[in-house]
């Protein structure tokens, strides 16, 4: 088969080589450990970001499992009387005498004092502690009514029942003692309803561990040889969409980007979990706007504003450290999902069907003037998890330090 | 033709996959040349192609692992090297639709004795010369040797519009290459 003189042409180019600079293995192993880095860093965000999830899906669930009613033991502890007023020192009770199995959830249970030798609760069989109790049938249902308390139920401890008898006489004043639960309210359970908070924000972003993205934009496109002189291709029909900007494409370019501060404004959702934990989501927009110029070899320049807009979905877990009337501060992290909505340089429409993720971790300073309203501020740091095709400001740099403040109404 | 699989080579590749830094080393000694050359040859530019090249031999580094000796060392790492570039230009939009409807019959093509003659570096030049997309179709077709079933798959584009693409950069390299020996008296 004789060969065709393209061919020859391969076979002249294929085993071409290229002499590198000396310094070009170190440079390589610079990279390496830049990029090795730079995935261990996304391992962790990502592993980071699944497991902040995990944790708010597990704690949901366990909050909102249907055998969980909520009670709200303010009702009750704020009516009781203090502990020392109901057990005065002196007149002690025992915990051997008077069991808080009728007070299930603890917050009403009066307070037990062990303060009974040991050696009055005798042994049964093997040394085991003899159970001894009130029997809470003869009790009210969550009252305990010291007329009932008539007959201490020992069990089968024959041996210990005189002593047993002896020592409840002579240690617990009953009647007196316990008769004052008589005046508690019933305790039932109280179903509260969560507070939830909706929020007003705007924020800014930069990223100021870096140098300044005009600084750092590296040029795009072709860049080509500066001895470039090829033949421009007149030949080249450019996208469907064309403007009169983009027939003026007449061979390679040399492009960049400048790049604003992107803008963001949301409306949030807070949900109380519970007196310290918080489930924070909402919608967030943001708009990235840049400047793309395009130096044409042909001698041509080219500078066109690109518009990227962005609705966010953030998902956050917060704890709050300080929690007071009128102010909070609280630590979240979390993560968000973008999607682009619109994109367009120039007169040309841009596609980007990536959805962009990101975790990220924010601290945040509320104050509440009035009840039930909040200002707050919140720096966050957060990280893009990957990048999609249209050049942003997020997609030139991953770690980004946003001020967001807002306005909170709860209710 | 068949490729020469060096035992060599595999030895090379275990020891990179293992993390030996003296036998990442000679990897990229032995094919950073060649694959350098094989960059520029794709983008022209050379600092691009060196940014490129060293991103293929970090993700050859990276994949080492999986390469298996069905194929000589250096094609797997052609491959790597060349659907990264693919991958870099579709990014950066370079590959722009191409109007085939002007011809130029009146070039005669080159002869064969007549490209022997012309150095490598001229002839690297010349490729580079040609504009993106016919560029990656040519050596794609060319010197790597794929087919333009296989070349439409990669690039996205219909296999009819890979052999126009192609049939153009031939025409633009005769033209290049007919310059050239005119020029020097060839």
């Amino acid at each position: 088969m004789t060969e065709d003189w393209t061919d020859i042409i391969g076979e002249e180019l294929e085993g071409v080589e290229e002499s590198l600079p000396a310094d070009d293995w170190n440079v390589l192993q610079q990279k390496y450990a830049a990029s090795r880095k730079k995935r261990a860093a996304h391992v962790y965000a990502w592993s980071a970001g699944l497991a902040g999830i995990a944790a708010s899906v597990a704690l949901l669930l366990f909050l909102f499992r249907p055998d969980a009613p909520v009670v709200d033991r303010s009702l009750i502890a704020d009516e009781l009387p203090p502990v020392e007023e109901l057990m005065p020192a002196g007149e002690p009770v025992t915990a051997d005498t008077v069991t808080t199995d009728d007070f299930a959830d603890g917050s009403a249970a009066p307070a037990v004092r062990s303060d009974v030798p040991e050696e009055t609760a005798p042994s049964v069989g093997g040394g085991q502690q003899a159970p001894i109790h009130v029997d809470a049938d003869d009790v009210s249902d969550d009252v305990l009514i010291a007329e009932n308390v008539t007959e201490v139920e020992t069990g089968d401890v024959s041996d210990a029942d005189d002593e047993v008898v002896d020592i409840v006489k002579d240690t617990v004043p009953v009647t007196e003692t316990l008769l004052a639960f008589e005046d508690l309210p019933e305790e039932r359970p109280v179903r509260r309803r969560r507070p939830m908070s909706v929020g007003l924000s705007g924020s800014v972003s930069d990223a100021p561990i870096f140098s300044a993205m005009d600084e750092m934009s590296p040029p795009m496109g072709d860049s080509s040889p500066p001895d470039y002189t090829g033949p421009s291709d007149s030949s080249l029909v450019e996208q469907p969409k064309q403007s009169s900007a983009m027939m003026r494409r007449s061979g390679d370019y040399n492009e960049s980007y400048t790049h604003e501060l992107p803008v963001s404004v949301g409306v949030s959702f807070r949900l109380f979990l519970s007196d310290r934990f918080t489930l924070n989501t909402g919608l967030n927009y943001t708009r990235y706007v840049s400047a793309r110029c395009r130096t044409y070899y042909s001698g041509g320049y080219e500078e066109d504003r690109q518009y990227v807009h962005y609705l966010g979905i953030p998902l956050r877990l917060d704890w709050m450290m300080v929690n007071k009337k009128y102010f909070n501060m609280y630590l979240g992290a979390g993560m968000q999902m973008d999607k682009c909505v619109y994109a367009k340089v120039g007169d040309e429409r841009l596609r980007e069907s990536a959805i962009l993720f990101a975790v990220n971790a924010a601290t945040g300073l509320q104050v509440n003037p009035v009840p039930k309203v909040g200002i707050y501020l919140e720096p966050e740091v957060s990280y893009a998890l990957n990048d999609g095709t249209i050049q942003t400001f997020r997609s030139e740099e991953p770690f980004v330090f946003t001020v967001r403040a807002g306005l909170r109404f709860t209710f | 033709m068949a490729e020469k699989i060096n035992i060599e080579d595999i030895e090379l590749a275990e020891l990179c996959a293992r993390g030996d830094e003296t036998a990442r080393k000679e990897l990229y000694t032995k094919y950073a040349a060649y694959l350098y050359a094989l960059c520029i040859r794709y983008v022209g530019d050379r600092d691009e192609a060196r940014d490129l090249m060293h991103d293929s031999i970090i993700k050859i580094f990276d994949t080492i692992g999986k390469y298996r000796p069905t194929g000589s060392l250096k094609s797997w790492c052609s491959r790597i090297t060349v659907n990264l570039v693919i991958d870099s230009m579709r990014k950066k939009k370079r590959f722009e639709t191409v109007c085939l409807d002007q011809t130029n019959e009146n070039i005669p093509e080159p002869q064969k004795d007549e490209i022997l003659k012309i150095p490598k570096t001229e002839l690297m030049r010349m490729v580079g010369e040609l504009p993106h997309t016919k560029r990656v179709v040519f050596n794609l077709y060319c010197v790597e040797g794929y087919s333009h079933k296989d070349i439409a798959q990669m690039l996205d584009i219909k296999e009819k519009t890979s052999s126009s693409l192609l049939f153009k950069a031939r025409e633009q390299l005769a033209e290049n290459v007919r310059n050239y020996i005119r020029r020097n008296g060839l």
